[in-house]
C-alpha cells in the first residue's frame, strides 16, 4: 500500500499531501497541516471536539478518512476568524465566560457556527439541539447556549459584509 | 452575565466581618486563556510534535485477581516498529505510592506487575514502538501465563472473616496506626440512644464515577540536551508527577522537568502519576521522545474512579427536631490499591456528621480493597457521597417529625465556636446563611425565629 | 491500522472493488471508521460508497426511493415531514451529516433506530452483487443478512396514508441517546376508530428491530384507545425477549413497553 497525494482546500488555503494510507483526517489536519486546534477526543464520534466542516457541513474528522476529502473545502477553527479578527461566536465564548479547560470549545463553536450560518437567529432549542453532539465534561453548556445566542444577537447587529 | 451574577452576590451577609469591598468576588472577569480556547492556539500536551516520537501502549491483567506464572513476549517482540518492551524488571524502584511524600504508606502498589495482578486492566507490560497502531498490536501478543486466584468484588464480602485476602499483609482492610478502621466519637452515643424519641436508620450506596474527561490522560517524555528529561503532560499535580517519577525511576528531583497546566478536563482523574514514570523510563531506555496516552477504553477502564461508597447512618432524634446522636458506618471501596483512597476514608469520617452540631457522634469508616480498579481522586472525594447521604438523611427526619426541612437545618446547623466530633472548633460557619437565602430565592417562607438566626450565634 | 481507501463511481466499480478478503462497504464511516479507531476492526480495504451514486431521495408515484448512502440529515425535506422525530432522535446534528440510511441497517443495538421505523414502512431493500441486482423484504434482510460481497444500494417504501404513522423513542435523555426502546407503527382505524390494519415494528426488543405481530395482533379489531394500546404493548412485552445493557435492564424495557406503546399510538 503506497501512500497518495490528495488535495483540498483549508481554511482557504489549497494542500497538496501525501497521505500514508487510512489515515484519518483529524490527524492529518494536526498532525500534518498544523491545525492543533482540532482536538481529538475520543475516536468514537462520541464527544464532538474533532468536528469541522467539509464543504461547510460539520462533521466529526476522527470518522472521516483523508483520503476521502480529496477535492473538499474544509474549514477548522484556526479560519473561523478573519484577518486576525474574532468571528462573533470567539468573542461570545470569552464574553460570556463559555471556556473552562477548553478542550470542548473548538468543537463546540464549529458546530455552532454551522447552526448559525444556516440559522442565524435559533431558538434557544435549536442551540442544544445543534450542540447535542458535543460533550462539556466541566459542564458549562449554560455559558455555551448564552454565547451562541449572544453570538447570534451580534451578527444581526452587524453590516452583512462583515458577518 | 456578569450583572446577572453580581445580582446573587448577597453583600449584605457577614457585613461586618469584612474589612473592605470584593474585588473578584461577584464579579465576571475575564479568564487569561478564554482567548487562546476560542481561536484553538491552546496549546495541550498533545499539541506538540517531537521527530522519533515513539507511543506506549500496555499490556493489561485480563483477570481480576491471579498469579503471573510468565510473560511471553516473543510474539510482540517481532511485530514490526516494536522497539522495546519493558517489564517490572526495567523499573528501578518498582513502587507506586503516591502519597509516600506526606508519609501514607504503604508500598504495595507496584508500578509495572510482578508475581500477580490484582484487577483487570492493571500493567504489565509497557511496549515502545514507532507507530501507535504498531504499539497495540504488540501489546495484543504480549502472553501473560495466569494461575487464577479467587477474586472479592464486593465491599462487604471482603470484610467477610472467611474472605480470601488479597493484600499481603493478611487482611483487605488498610490499617491505620494498628486499627483495621478509623474512628473518631465524641460524647456517649449508646447512652444517647436509649434517651432519643426516635431512631432512625439508613443504608446509601454510591457506584464508582469516572472523571470522562474530554482529553484523556497522557505524557510526552522528551530526553534533552543537558541528561534531563522534560515531562510534558496533562497532570492536574506537576510537583506530584515531578516527585513520584523520580522515586520510581530513582534519580534526583532535579533531572526531571514538568510542563504542564493545561489540563482538557481533569476534575481529579488526573492527580494521580499514572502514564509519566512509564514515558520516562522509556525515554531512558531508549533515547527517544515517548508518548503514552490512554485510549478512551483505557480512560474508562482503568483510570482510577470515585471510590463506590456504603455509608449506614443512624440517627437518635427527640420529638422538638434536635439530633442528639449521629452513629456512622462508612466502606469506601479502594480496588486493588491504595492511591488516595486511605486519605479519602479519612476525610469522609471527618466530614461526619455532616454541617451540623450533635452532641454525641460515633464515626468508623473502613478503607477496604477489592479486585476492581482503584479508586482515588474526584471532586471532593470522601465527601461528596456523605453529604448525599446526610442530606436525604435529614430531609428523612425531617418527614418523619412532619417539620420543615428547612427549619430542621437551621435548627441543627452548627454555629460558630461549637466543637466538632475531631476536636476542631467551627469557624468561618455559613450553613445558616445558606438556608436563609435558598429559602428566600425561591420563596418559602420562614417564620421570624428562623429568619434571625446567624451562624455567628447559637439561637 | 494501515488499509487502502477506495472511491469507485459506480456500483458496479463498488462491487469489483469488493472483491478480496478484507474489504468493507464504508458510507458514512460513523460505526466502521469507529471500529477501526477503537481496534475492534482490521480492514485490509474500505470501499467508499460516497461517489458511487447512491445518495438521493426519488419520490414515484405510489413510493419513495431513497439511496442507501444517502446522509440522516438529507432525509428532512417535505414529503419525508412525517420522519421528523425519527431523524430528531437519531444521534446528534452532526451524527446525522455522515450517518448514512442504508449504514444504520448495519448497527448493532440498541443503535439502528431508523431500522424500526423502515420495518414499520414496510420497506423493501435494493441489494446489488457479483450477481447482479435483487430486491429483498426488509425483514428478510434481518433474518438472512445479505453477503460480504453484495451491498445495499436503497431503500423503498410506499408513503403512509394521512394520520396513521406513529414514532416513539424512549431514551435516558432528551437528545443524542441511543433508545431503551423504539416504536414504530402505522395504525389504520375505520370510521368507527376500530383497527383495521397494524404493521407495528420495535427496537429495544430483540438482536436487531423486529416487527412484533403480538401487539399487531391484540390491536385489530378493537377500537384504538388507551386499553387496546397498552394491552397490544402488554403482549409485545410478552412476545419480544428484551435485553439488558448500559441504557436499560431487560426487565425495565419489559415493565415500560405498555406505557411507550400508548404513548406511542395515541400520544397520551
Amino acid at each position: 500500500m503506497r501512500s497518495s497525494f490528495v488535495s483540498f482546500t483549508l481554511n482557504g488555503e489549497e494542500k497538496e499531501l501525501l497521505i500514508a494510507p487510512g489515515q484519518r483526517l483529524v490527524d492529518v489536519l494536526r498532525e500534518q497541516c498544523g491545525a492543533m486546534g482540532t482536538r481529538n477526543g475520543c475516536g468514537q464520534g462520541g464527544c464532538g471536539a474533532c468536528t469541522v466542516h467539509v464543504d461547510a457541513v460539520p462533521m466529526l474528522s476522527c470518522l472521516v478518512l483523508a483520503e476521502l476529502a480529496e477535492g473538499c473545502d474544509i474549514l477548522t477553527i484556526e479560519g473561523a476568524a478573519r484577518d486576525r479578527t474574532l468571528h462573533a461566536l470567539q468573542e461570545a465564548f470569552v464574553a460570556e465566560a463559555a471556556t473552562q479547560c477548553g478542550f470542548c470549545t473548538a468543537g463546540m463553536i464549529m458546530a455552532a457556527k454551522a447552526l448559525l450560518d444556516r440559522d442565524p437567529a435559533p431558538q434557544r432549542e435549536a442551540v442544544v439541539e445543534a450542540l447535542s453532539g458535543n460533550v462539556c465534561r466541566c459542564t458549562g453548556y449554560e455559558p455555551i447556549i448564552a454565547a451562541v445566542l449572544a453570538a447570534a444577537a451580534m451578527l444581526a447587529r452587524l453590516p452583512a459584509a462583515a458577518a | 452575565m456578569s450583572a446577572d451574577i453580581t445580582a446573587r452576590i448577597r453583600e449584605d451577609i457577614f457585613a461586618a466581618e469584612r474589612a473592605g469591598v470584593f474585588r473578584a468576588v461577584g464579579r465576571a472577569l475575564p479568564r487569561i486563556d478564554a482567548r487562546a480556547h476560542v481561536s484553538g492556539s491552546t496549546r495541550y500536551y498533545a499539541d506538540r510534535s517531537f521527530p522519533g516520537l515513539l507511543h506506549v501502549v500496555m499490556a493489561r491483567s485480563e483477570r481480576h485477581h491471579a498469579l503471573i506464572g510468565g510473560i511471553d513476549l516473543s510474539a510482540a517482540e517481532a511485530v514490526k516498529g516494536v522497539v522495546r518492551i519493558l517489564t517490572h524488571k526495567d523499573v528501578p524502584n518498582n513502587w507506586y505510592t503516591i502519597l509516600k511524600l506526606i508519609g501514607m504508606g504503604p508500598d504495595e502498589e507496584p508500578v509495572l506487575a510482578e508475581d500477580r495482578v490484582l484487577y483487570r486492566g492493571e500493567p504489565v507490560a509497557a511496549v515502545l514502538a514507532e507507530t501507535a497502531d504498531a504499539a497495540r498490536e504488540a501489546a495484543g501478543k504480549v502472553r501473560i501465563a495466569y494461575e487464577d486466584l479467587p477474586a472479592v468484588l464486593d465491599i462487604e464480602a471482603a470484610m467477610l472473616t472467611d474472605a480470601s485476602a488479597i493484600k499481603p499483609h493478611g487482611s483487605n482492610l488498610f490499617i491505620y496506626d494498628g486499627r483495621d478502621h478509623f474512628h473518631v466519637h465524641c460524647g456517649d452515643t449508646e447512652a444517647a440512644f436509649c434517651e432519643v424519641e426516635h431512631i432512625l436508620e439508613h443504608s446509601y450506596q454510591s457506584s464508582p464515577i469516572e472523571h470522562a474527561p474530554v482529553e484523556t490522560t497522557g505524557a510526552i517524555a522528551v530526553p534533552e540536551p543537558n541528561g534531563r528529561y522534560s515531562i510534558h503532560s496533562n497532570t492536574q499535580a506537576a510537583f506530584f508527577t515531578l516527585d513520584n517519577a523520580a522515586l520510581i525511576l530513582g534519580v534526583p528531583f532535579r533531572h526531571l522537568r514538568v510542563i504542564g497546566g493545561t489540563v482538557g478536563g481533569g476534575f481529579g482523574g488526573k492527580v494521580d502519576v499514572i502514564v509519566e514514570p512509564i514515558a520516562v523510563l522509556g525515554a531512558m531506555r531508549t533515547g527517544r521522545p515517548v508518548k503514552y496516552a490512554f485510549s478512551r477504553e483505557e480512560e474508562m477502564q482503568v483510570s482510577s474512579p470515585r471510590a463506590a461508597e456504603r455509608i449506614r447512618i443512624k440517627d437518635g432524634v427527640m420529638a422538638d427536631g434536635r439530633i442528639i446522636a449521629r452513629d456512622v458506618r462508612i466502606l469506601v471501596d479502594a480496588g486493588a490499591y491504595s492511591r488516595h483512597s486511605p486519605y479519602g476514608t479519612i476525610k469522609a469520617a471527618a466530614h461526619m456528621p455532616g454541617p451540623y452540631t450533635v452532641p454525641n457522634v460515633t464515626i468508623n469508616a473502613w478503607c477496604v480493597y477489592t479486585n476492581r480498579t482503584p479508586s482515588s481522586a474526584m471532586r471532593g472525594f470522601g465527601v461528596t457521597i456523605g453529604d448525599f447521604a446526610v442530606e436525604v438523611q435529614m430531609d428523612r427526619i425531617a418527614r418523619l417529625l412532619g417539620r420543615d426541612p428547612f427549619e430542621l437545618r437551621l435548627q441543627n446547623a452548627y454555629r460558630d465556636g461549637e466543637m466538632k466530633p475531631h476536636r476542631k472548633k467551627v469557624e468561618g460557619a455559613a450553613l445558616v446563611e445558606v438556608v436563609q437565602a435558598a429559602a428566600e430565592r425561591i420563596g418559602h417562607s420562614l417564620p421570624p425565629e428562623y429568619r434571625a438566626m446567624s451562624s455567628s450565634r447559637k439561637g | 491500522m494501515a488499509f487502502a481507501v477506495h472511491r469507485p463511481e459506480s456500483v458496479p466499480a463498488v462491487i469489483a472493488a469488493l472483491a478480496g478478503p478484507g474489504r468493507v462497504a464504508v458510507s458514512g464511516g460513523t460505526l466502521v471508521i469507529r471500529d477501526i479507531n477503537e481496534g475492534r476492526s482490521f480492514p485490509n480495504a474500505i470501499v467508499s460508497l460516497r461517489r458511487a451514486g447512491l445518495s438521493g431521495v426519488v419520490r414515484n408515484a405510489e413510493t419513495i426511493d431513497i439511496g442507501a448512502a444517502t446522509p440522516i440529515a438529507d432525509l428532512a425535506r417535505p414529503e419525508l415531514a412525517f420522519l421528523d422525530g425519527v431523524l430528531r432522535g437519531f444521534a446528534s446534528p452532526t451524527l446525522r451529516n455522515m450517518a448514512s440510511l442504508g449504514g444504520n441497517l448495519f448497527a448493532p443495538r440498541p443503535y439502528g433506530d431508523s431500522g424500526v421505523a423502515l420495518l414499520a414502512l414496510d420497506a423493501s431493500l435494493g441489494i446489488a452483487g457479483p450477481h447482479g441486482a435483487r430486491r429483498m423484504p426488509l425483514l428478510e434482510f434481518y433474518a438472512a443478512g445479505i453477503a460480504a460481497d453484495e451491498i445495499v444500494t436503497g431503500l423503498r417504501f410506499a408513503l403512509p396514508a394521512p394520520g396513521t404513522w406513529r414514532w416513539l423513542k424512549a431514551t435516558r435523555r432528551a437528545l443524542n441517546s441511543a433508545s431503551v426502546l423504539a416504536i414504530a407503527a402505522v395504525v389504520e382505524t375505520d370510521s368507527a376508530g376500530t383497527v383495521a390494519a397494524a404493521r407495528i415494528a420495535l427496537g429495544g426488543v430483540d438482536a436487531h428491530p423486529v416487527r412484533s405481530p403480538a401487539a399487531e395482533a391484540a390491536l385489530c379489531g378493537r377500537v384504538l384507545d388507551a386499553a387496546a394500546a397498552s394491552h397490544a404493548g402488554e403482549e409485545a412485552a410478552a412476545a419480544h425477549p428484551c435485553f439488558a445493557d448500559a441504557y436499560a435492564s431487560a426487565w425495565y424495557r419489559r415493565r415500560v413497553l405498555p406505557v411507550h406503546m400508548r404513548r406511542a399510538l395515541l400520544g397520551i
